[in-house]
Protein backbone atom coordinates (compact mmCIF):
# COMPACT_ATOMS: atom_id res chain seq x y z
CA UNK A 1 0.00 0.00 0.00
CA UNK A 2 1.38 3.39 -1.40
CA UNK A 3 0.00 6.73 -0.57
CA UNK A 4 1.16 9.90 -1.96
CA UNK A 5 -0.27 12.95 -0.05
CA UNK A 6 -0.69 16.31 -0.54
CA UNK A 7 -1.54 18.87 2.01
CA UNK A 8 -2.56 22.75 1.61
CA UNK A 9 0.08 25.20 3.54
CA UNK A 10 -3.08 25.92 5.91
CA UNK A 11 -3.31 22.47 6.71
CA UNK A 12 0.24 22.04 7.92
CA UNK A 13 0.97 25.90 9.47
CA UNK A 14 2.01 25.17 12.82
CA UNK A 15 0.99 27.12 16.29
CA UNK A 16 2.26 30.51 17.25
CA UNK A 17 3.52 28.58 20.18
CA UNK A 18 5.22 26.04 18.73
CA UNK A 19 6.93 28.41 16.06
CA UNK A 20 7.94 30.48 19.26
CA UNK A 21 9.37 27.69 20.67
CA UNK A 22 11.88 26.88 18.12
CA UNK A 23 12.95 30.41 17.24
CA UNK A 24 14.33 30.49 20.70
CA UNK A 25 11.61 32.20 22.69
CA UNK A 26 10.53 29.52 25.65
CA UNK A 27 7.51 28.77 26.04
CA UNK A 28 6.34 30.64 29.28
CA UNK A 29 7.85 34.03 28.26
CA UNK A 30 6.01 36.88 26.70
CA UNK A 31 7.51 37.49 23.45
CA UNK A 32 7.85 41.11 22.37
CA UNK A 33 5.23 42.82 19.70
CA UNK A 34 8.11 42.83 17.30
CA UNK A 35 8.49 38.89 17.47
CA UNK A 36 4.47 38.30 17.09
CA UNK A 37 4.81 40.36 14.03
CA UNK A 38 7.65 38.69 12.79
CA UNK A 39 5.73 35.39 13.31
CA UNK A 40 2.75 37.23 11.13
CA UNK A 41 4.71 37.74 8.52
CA UNK A 42 6.81 34.32 8.29
CA UNK A 43 3.26 32.01 8.29
CA UNK A 44 1.85 34.48 5.57
CA UNK A 45 5.69 33.99 3.57
CA UNK A 46 4.79 30.03 4.78
CA UNK A 47 1.59 30.01 3.68
CA UNK A 48 2.35 31.58 -0.13
CA UNK A 49 5.25 29.39 -0.78
CA UNK A 50 4.47 26.31 1.00
CA UNK A 51 3.80 22.94 -1.10
CA UNK A 52 3.47 20.14 1.14
CA UNK A 53 3.68 16.75 0.32
CA UNK A 54 4.02 13.60 1.50
CA UNK A 55 4.55 9.31 0.65
CA UNK A 56 4.09 6.54 3.00
CA UNK A 57 4.22 3.20 2.43
CA UNK A 58 3.19 -0.26 4.07
CA UNK A 59 5.58 -2.63 5.14
CA UNK A 60 6.26 -6.00 6.86
CA UNK A 61 8.15 -6.13 10.23
CA UNK A 62 10.85 -8.18 8.66
CA UNK A 63 11.12 -5.90 5.41
CA UNK A 64 11.84 -3.21 8.10
CA UNK A 65 14.08 -4.45 9.92
CA UNK A 66 15.85 -5.30 6.60
CA UNK A 67 16.03 -1.80 5.73
CA UNK A 68 17.00 -0.65 9.19
CA UNK A 69 19.62 -3.52 9.45
CA UNK A 70 21.37 -1.97 6.38
CA UNK A 71 23.46 -0.02 8.79
CA UNK A 72 22.70 -1.00 12.08
CA UNK A 73 23.78 -4.16 13.23
CA UNK A 74 20.75 -6.43 14.83
CA UNK A 75 22.79 -7.14 17.56
CA UNK A 76 22.98 -3.78 18.67
CA UNK A 77 20.40 -1.86 20.41
CA UNK A 78 18.33 0.43 18.82
CA UNK A 79 14.55 2.25 19.98
CA UNK A 80 13.00 1.05 16.35
CA UNK A 81 14.18 -3.08 17.03
CA UNK A 82 12.66 -2.76 20.57
CA UNK A 83 8.98 -0.67 19.10
CA UNK A 84 8.41 -2.22 15.96
CA UNK A 85 8.15 -5.93 16.71
CA UNK A 86 4.60 -4.17 18.40
CA UNK A 87 3.36 -3.01 15.77
CA UNK A 88 -0.44 -3.28 14.26
CA UNK A 89 1.32 -0.94 10.87
CA UNK A 90 4.08 0.06 9.74
CA UNK A 91 5.00 2.43 6.94
CA UNK A 92 8.19 4.31 5.64
CA UNK A 93 7.51 7.68 4.92
CA UNK A 94 9.01 11.27 3.43
CA UNK A 95 7.80 14.59 3.59
CA UNK A 96 8.86 18.05 2.26
CA UNK A 97 7.36 21.33 2.57
CA UNK A 98 9.10 22.09 -0.50
CA UNK A 99 12.24 24.13 -2.07
CA UNK A 100 10.52 27.03 -2.69
CA UNK A 101 9.85 27.71 1.35
CA UNK A 102 13.80 26.63 1.34
CA UNK A 103 15.20 29.26 -1.01
CA UNK A 104 13.07 31.79 0.31
CA UNK A 105 14.56 31.68 3.85
CA UNK A 106 18.02 31.08 2.00
CA UNK A 107 17.30 34.54 0.52
CA UNK A 108 16.12 36.01 3.34
CA UNK A 109 19.32 35.86 5.59
CA UNK A 110 20.85 36.59 2.09
CA UNK A 111 19.30 39.98 1.60
CA UNK A 112 19.70 41.02 5.61
CA UNK A 113 16.77 39.91 6.67
CA UNK A 114 17.93 37.34 9.53
CA UNK A 115 14.89 38.01 11.30
CA UNK A 116 12.29 36.81 9.88
CA UNK A 117 14.26 34.45 8.01
CA UNK A 118 14.79 32.82 11.29
CA UNK A 119 11.54 33.18 11.94
CA UNK A 120 10.41 31.10 8.61
CA UNK A 121 12.91 28.66 9.30
CA UNK A 122 11.12 27.85 12.50
CA UNK A 123 7.59 27.56 10.68
CA UNK A 124 9.00 25.52 8.14
CA UNK A 125 10.62 23.46 10.50
CA UNK A 126 7.74 22.71 12.91
CA UNK A 127 5.63 22.16 9.72
CA UNK A 128 7.84 19.58 7.86
CA UNK A 129 7.74 17.93 11.63
CA UNK A 130 3.75 18.04 11.55
CA UNK A 131 4.02 16.54 7.76
CA UNK A 132 5.11 13.28 9.49
CA UNK A 133 2.11 13.88 12.32
CA UNK A 134 -0.48 14.05 9.14
CA UNK A 135 1.17 11.13 7.32
CA UNK A 136 0.71 8.79 10.54
CA UNK A 137 -2.81 10.20 10.57
CA UNK A 138 -3.56 9.12 7.45
CA UNK A 139 -2.02 5.93 7.83
CA UNK A 140 -4.57 5.39 11.01
CA UNK A 141 -6.99 6.20 9.02
CA UNK A 142 -6.20 3.38 6.52
CA UNK A 143 -6.00 1.17 9.70
CA UNK A 144 -9.69 1.24 10.74
CA UNK A 145 -8.06 0.21 14.53
CA UNK A 146 -9.19 2.42 17.60
CA UNK A 147 -6.61 2.53 20.14
CA UNK A 148 -3.37 2.92 18.53
CA UNK A 149 -1.20 5.83 18.55
CA UNK A 150 0.90 6.36 15.76
CA UNK A 151 5.07 7.84 16.25
CA UNK A 152 7.69 8.56 13.38
CA UNK A 153 11.21 6.44 13.81
CA UNK A 154 13.95 8.62 11.64
CA UNK A 155 17.43 7.80 10.54
CA UNK A 156 19.88 10.09 12.94
CA UNK A 157 17.86 9.60 16.22
CA UNK A 158 17.62 6.79 19.12
CA UNK A 159 20.51 4.45 17.47
CA UNK A 160 19.38 4.31 13.56
CA UNK A 161 22.60 6.09 11.80
CA UNK A 162 21.93 8.83 9.92
CA UNK A 163 23.08 7.07 6.79
CA UNK A 164 20.30 4.19 7.14
CA UNK A 165 18.69 7.42 5.42
CA UNK A 166 20.18 5.26 1.64
CA UNK A 167 18.33 1.78 2.81
CA UNK A 168 15.12 3.81 3.27
CA UNK A 169 15.46 6.07 0.21
CA UNK A 170 16.44 2.76 -2.32
CA UNK A 171 13.07 1.25 -0.61
CA UNK A 172 11.20 4.04 -0.39
CA UNK A 173 11.71 6.17 -3.74
CA UNK A 174 11.05 9.62 -2.56
CA UNK A 175 12.01 10.80 -5.71
CA UNK A 176 8.64 10.82 -6.58
CA UNK A 177 7.73 13.68 -4.65
CA UNK A 178 10.77 15.78 -5.18
CA UNK A 179 12.36 14.40 -2.32
CA UNK A 180 16.59 13.40 -3.18
CA UNK A 181 19.31 12.12 -0.99
CA UNK A 182 23.05 13.31 -1.18
CA UNK A 183 25.95 11.63 -0.64
CA UNK A 184 26.46 12.65 3.28
CA UNK A 185 22.61 11.38 3.93
CA UNK A 186 21.46 14.81 3.19
CA UNK A 187 17.88 15.68 2.10
CA UNK A 188 16.79 17.85 -0.53
CA UNK A 189 14.94 19.85 0.04
CA UNK A 190 16.47 20.66 3.29
CA UNK A 191 12.91 21.36 5.32
CA UNK A 192 12.30 17.08 4.31
CA UNK A 193 11.57 14.26 7.34
CA UNK A 194 11.79 11.08 6.58
CA UNK A 195 11.72 7.41 8.76
CA UNK A 196 9.27 4.97 9.39
CA UNK A 197 5.61 5.45 11.08
CA UNK A 198 4.44 2.99 13.71
CA UNK A 199 1.10 2.27 14.69
CA UNK A 200 0.93 0.75 17.95
CA UNK A 201 -1.06 0.88 21.53
CA UNK A 202 0.51 3.86 22.86
CA UNK A 203 2.13 1.62 25.80
CA UNK A 204 4.27 -0.36 22.81
CA UNK A 205 5.91 3.18 21.96
CA UNK A 206 7.31 3.86 26.04
CA UNK A 207 10.93 3.19 26.47
CA UNK A 208 13.37 3.89 29.15
CA UNK A 209 16.31 6.60 27.67
CA UNK A 210 19.25 4.53 28.60
CA UNK A 211 20.51 2.94 25.49
CA UNK A 212 23.84 3.77 25.07
CA UNK A 213 23.26 6.11 22.43
CA UNK A 214 21.11 8.36 24.94
CA UNK A 215 24.53 9.29 26.35
CA UNK A 216 25.30 11.62 23.37
CA UNK A 217 21.78 12.53 23.15
CA UNK A 218 21.39 16.67 23.73
CA UNK A 219 17.77 16.76 22.71
CA UNK A 220 15.39 14.01 24.33
CA UNK A 221 12.87 14.35 22.62
CA UNK A 222 12.02 11.26 23.13
CA UNK A 223 10.38 12.14 26.71
CA UNK A 224 8.00 14.77 25.23
CA UNK A 225 6.46 12.31 22.48
CA UNK A 226 6.10 9.74 25.04
CA UNK A 227 4.59 11.80 27.40
CA UNK A 228 2.13 13.24 24.36
CA UNK A 229 0.89 9.67 24.04
CA UNK A 230 -2.19 8.88 26.09
CA UNK A 231 -3.70 5.71 27.26
CA UNK A 232 -7.11 5.21 25.00
CA UNK A 233 -10.46 4.47 26.93
CA UNK A 234 -10.94 1.74 27.47
CA UNK A 235 -8.11 -0.23 27.07
CA UNK A 236 -6.75 -1.94 29.27
CA UNK A 237 -3.56 -2.48 30.88
CA UNK A 238 -3.12 -6.23 29.47
CA UNK A 239 -3.87 -5.24 25.98
CA UNK A 240 -0.68 -3.76 24.38
CA UNK A 241 0.94 -4.22 27.12
CA UNK A 242 5.23 -4.16 26.33
CA UNK A 243 7.60 -4.67 28.61
CA UNK A 244 9.86 -1.86 29.90
CA UNK A 245 13.00 -2.02 27.25
CA UNK A 246 16.21 -1.11 29.20
CA UNK B 1 18.49 62.79 25.00
CA UNK B 2 22.45 62.25 23.67
CA UNK B 3 22.71 61.52 20.52
CA UNK B 4 24.67 58.18 20.32
CA UNK B 5 22.76 57.29 23.46
CA UNK B 6 20.14 57.33 21.61
CA UNK B 7 21.17 56.28 18.42
CA UNK B 8 21.71 53.06 20.51
CA UNK B 9 18.76 52.71 22.35
CA UNK B 10 16.91 52.68 18.83
CA UNK B 11 19.51 50.09 17.77
CA UNK B 12 18.68 47.77 20.91
CA UNK B 13 14.84 48.08 20.29
CA UNK B 14 15.54 47.20 16.30
CA UNK B 15 14.40 50.48 14.82
CA UNK B 16 15.61 50.52 11.38
CA UNK B 17 14.68 53.32 10.00
CA UNK B 18 15.71 55.20 13.04
CA UNK B 19 19.37 54.07 13.64
CA UNK B 20 19.57 55.16 10.18
CA UNK B 21 18.00 58.59 10.72
CA UNK B 22 20.16 58.58 14.17
CA UNK B 23 23.39 57.63 12.40
CA UNK B 24 22.78 60.83 9.51
CA UNK B 25 22.16 62.61 12.70
CA UNK B 26 24.96 62.12 14.10
CA UNK B 27 27.23 62.00 10.93
CA UNK B 28 25.72 65.37 10.51
CA UNK B 29 26.87 66.74 13.93
CA UNK B 30 30.57 66.19 13.25
CA UNK B 31 31.05 62.49 15.20
CA UNK B 32 33.89 60.60 14.39
CA UNK B 33 32.01 57.42 12.37
CA UNK B 34 34.48 55.12 14.65
CA UNK B 35 33.03 56.95 18.00
CA UNK B 36 29.76 56.22 16.76
CA UNK B 37 30.62 52.53 16.14
CA UNK B 38 32.08 52.38 19.56
CA UNK B 39 29.83 54.28 21.46
CA UNK B 40 26.51 53.94 19.69
CA UNK B 41 26.51 50.28 17.66
CA UNK B 42 28.87 48.45 19.91
CA UNK B 43 27.30 49.78 22.97
CA UNK B 44 23.97 49.24 21.74
CA UNK B 45 24.71 45.30 20.74
CA UNK B 46 26.96 44.69 24.01
CA UNK B 47 23.69 45.91 26.20
CA UNK B 48 21.81 43.37 23.80
CA UNK B 49 24.03 40.34 24.52
CA UNK B 50 23.84 41.18 28.21
CA UNK B 51 20.02 41.32 28.18
CA UNK B 52 19.66 38.05 25.93
CA UNK B 53 22.59 36.62 28.46
CA UNK B 54 19.70 37.51 31.25
CA UNK B 55 17.14 35.95 28.78
CA UNK B 56 15.19 38.87 29.51
CA UNK B 57 15.20 39.02 25.26
CA UNK B 58 15.93 36.32 22.63
CA UNK B 59 17.08 35.35 19.79
CA UNK B 60 14.71 37.26 17.27
CA UNK B 61 15.10 40.35 19.37
CA UNK B 62 18.90 39.96 19.08
CA UNK B 63 18.64 39.52 15.09
CA UNK B 64 16.42 42.34 15.11
CA UNK B 65 19.10 44.27 16.88
CA UNK B 66 21.42 43.44 14.39
CA UNK B 67 19.92 44.15 11.82
CA UNK B 68 19.28 47.58 12.74
CA UNK B 69 22.71 47.93 13.56
CA UNK B 70 23.69 46.85 9.62
CA UNK B 71 21.33 49.50 8.89
CA UNK B 72 23.58 51.98 9.94
CA UNK B 73 26.64 50.30 9.03
CA UNK B 74 25.62 51.02 5.23
CA UNK B 75 25.81 54.51 6.16
CA UNK B 76 28.29 54.43 8.50
CA UNK B 77 30.77 52.16 6.24
CA UNK B 78 32.29 54.34 3.93
CA UNK B 79 33.16 57.13 6.64
CA UNK B 80 35.04 54.43 8.65
CA UNK B 81 37.47 53.13 5.78
CA UNK B 82 38.18 56.65 5.52
CA UNK B 83 39.21 56.89 9.24
CA UNK B 84 40.81 53.49 9.33
CA UNK B 85 39.38 52.03 12.57
CA UNK B 86 40.21 48.60 12.28
CA UNK B 87 37.69 45.27 13.42
CA UNK B 88 37.63 43.62 16.53
CA UNK B 89 39.47 40.67 14.82
CA UNK B 90 38.81 38.75 11.28
CA UNK B 91 36.52 35.38 11.26
CA UNK B 92 35.96 32.85 8.21
CA UNK B 93 32.81 31.12 8.12
CA UNK B 94 31.40 28.22 6.33
CA UNK B 95 29.43 24.85 7.02
CA UNK B 96 31.94 21.85 5.84
CA UNK B 97 31.96 19.87 2.34
CA UNK B 98 28.85 17.83 2.10
CA UNK B 99 26.61 20.25 4.29
CA UNK B 100 23.88 22.44 3.88
CA UNK B 101 22.45 24.10 6.62
CA UNK B 102 23.61 27.20 7.38
CA UNK B 103 20.66 28.88 9.86
CA UNK B 104 23.09 28.40 12.89
CA UNK B 105 26.49 29.66 10.73
CA UNK B 106 24.57 32.66 9.76
CA UNK B 107 23.30 33.53 13.49
CA UNK B 108 26.93 33.27 14.14
CA UNK B 109 28.07 35.33 11.26
CA UNK B 110 25.46 38.02 12.10
CA UNK B 111 26.58 38.20 16.16
CA UNK B 112 30.24 38.34 15.04
CA UNK B 113 29.29 41.25 13.19
CA UNK B 114 27.33 42.75 15.71
CA UNK B 115 30.52 42.71 17.98
CA UNK B 116 32.74 44.27 15.32
CA UNK B 117 33.85 42.05 13.66
CA UNK B 118 34.58 41.53 10.10
CA UNK B 119 33.65 38.00 8.26
CA UNK B 120 34.26 36.53 5.62
CA UNK B 121 31.35 33.75 5.06
CA UNK B 122 32.09 30.93 2.92
CA UNK B 123 28.49 29.56 2.65
CA UNK B 124 27.85 25.92 2.98
CA UNK B 125 29.51 23.03 1.06
CA UNK B 126 32.72 24.33 1.88
CA UNK B 127 36.36 22.38 1.19
CA UNK B 128 39.43 22.28 3.75
CA UNK B 129 41.41 23.90 1.10
CA UNK B 130 39.00 26.66 0.43
CA UNK B 131 38.64 27.54 4.16
CA UNK B 132 42.16 27.43 4.84
CA UNK B 133 43.11 29.61 1.91
CA UNK B 134 40.33 32.30 2.75
CA UNK B 135 41.77 32.35 5.97
CA UNK B 136 45.16 33.51 4.39
CA UNK B 137 43.87 35.27 1.82
CA UNK B 138 41.94 37.62 5.00
CA UNK B 139 44.88 37.01 7.46
CA UNK B 140 41.66 35.39 9.85
CA UNK B 141 42.37 34.90 13.08
CA UNK B 142 39.53 32.11 13.40
CA UNK B 143 38.23 29.46 11.02
CA UNK B 144 34.51 28.57 12.47
CA UNK B 145 33.08 25.32 11.25
CA UNK B 146 29.11 24.44 11.42
CA UNK B 147 28.03 20.85 10.47
CA UNK B 148 24.82 19.45 11.00
CA UNK B 149 25.30 15.95 10.19
CA UNK B 150 26.99 12.87 12.03
CA UNK B 151 27.77 12.61 8.47
CA UNK B 152 29.85 15.38 7.60
CA UNK B 153 31.40 16.27 10.97
CA UNK B 154 34.97 14.55 10.21
CA UNK B 155 35.32 17.28 7.98
CA UNK B 156 35.99 19.23 10.84
CA UNK B 157 38.99 17.20 11.60
CA UNK B 158 40.29 17.57 7.96
CA UNK B 159 40.16 21.99 8.26
CA UNK B 160 42.07 21.09 11.73
CA UNK B 161 45.08 19.32 10.72
CA UNK B 162 45.38 21.75 7.09
CA UNK B 163 45.86 24.31 9.50
CA UNK B 164 48.63 22.28 11.36
CA UNK B 165 50.00 21.10 8.11
CA UNK B 166 50.60 24.49 6.62
CA UNK B 167 52.01 25.89 10.14
CA UNK B 168 49.35 28.11 11.03
CA UNK B 169 48.36 26.71 14.30
CA UNK B 170 49.25 29.60 16.20
CA UNK B 171 48.18 32.17 13.94
CA UNK B 172 44.33 30.77 12.99
CA UNK B 173 42.17 29.05 15.61
CA UNK B 174 39.68 26.77 14.85
CA UNK B 175 35.94 26.88 16.34
CA UNK B 176 33.31 24.14 15.92
CA UNK B 177 30.04 23.90 16.39
CA UNK B 178 26.48 22.42 15.23
CA UNK B 179 23.51 20.09 16.52
CA UNK B 180 25.89 16.87 16.76
CA UNK B 181 29.11 18.86 17.82
CA UNK B 182 30.38 18.07 21.05
CA UNK B 183 32.79 19.46 23.26
CA UNK B 184 34.40 16.22 23.48
CA UNK B 185 34.22 15.86 19.67
CA UNK B 186 35.75 19.36 19.18
CA UNK B 187 38.98 18.28 21.56
CA UNK B 188 38.99 14.83 19.97
CA UNK B 189 40.07 16.47 16.14
CA UNK B 190 41.92 19.07 18.14
CA UNK B 191 39.92 22.53 17.40
CA UNK B 192 40.59 25.43 19.66
CA UNK B 193 36.84 26.08 20.47
CA UNK B 194 33.73 25.05 20.70
CA UNK B 195 30.00 26.37 20.55
CA UNK B 196 27.09 25.19 22.07
CA UNK B 197 24.85 27.84 20.21
CA UNK B 198 25.40 31.00 18.40
CA UNK B 199 25.98 32.75 21.59
CA UNK B 200 28.42 30.89 23.29
CA UNK B 201 30.58 30.47 19.84
CA UNK B 202 30.68 34.37 19.77
CA UNK B 203 32.77 34.28 23.47
CA UNK B 204 34.67 31.59 22.45
CA UNK B 205 35.89 33.45 19.31
CA UNK B 206 36.17 36.48 21.36
CA UNK B 207 38.38 34.08 24.10
CA UNK B 208 40.14 33.42 21.27
CA UNK B 209 41.55 36.79 20.04
CA UNK B 210 42.52 37.48 23.84
CA UNK B 211 44.48 34.69 23.87
CA UNK B 212 42.63 32.61 26.60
Amino acid sequence: MRRVLRFDAEAVLPARSRVLVRAGVPADRTPSHRILDLVEKASALFLREAVPVGVFEGLTLEELLAVHRDVAPADEESVLEHVSPRARSLALFAATVGEPVCARIRRLFAEGDAPLGLLLDAVASEATTGLADELGEALLGDRHEPGLAVLAYSPGYCGWPVMGQRALFARLLPGEIGISLGESALMAPVKSVSGVLVAAPPRAHRFKPDFDFCDACSERTCLERMASLRSPAGLSEKEGDGPWTS
Amino acid sequence: MDLLKELSENLRLGDDEAVRAGTRAALAEGLAADDILRDAFLAGMAVVGEEFGRREIFLPDVLLAARAMQAGMEILKPHLARDGAPPAGRVVLGTVQGDLHDIGKNLVGILLRGAGFEVIDLGTDVSAARFLEAAESAGAQVIGLSALLTTTMPRMAEVVALVRERGLGERVKVIVGGAPVTQAFADGIGADGWGFDAESAVRRVKALMEGA
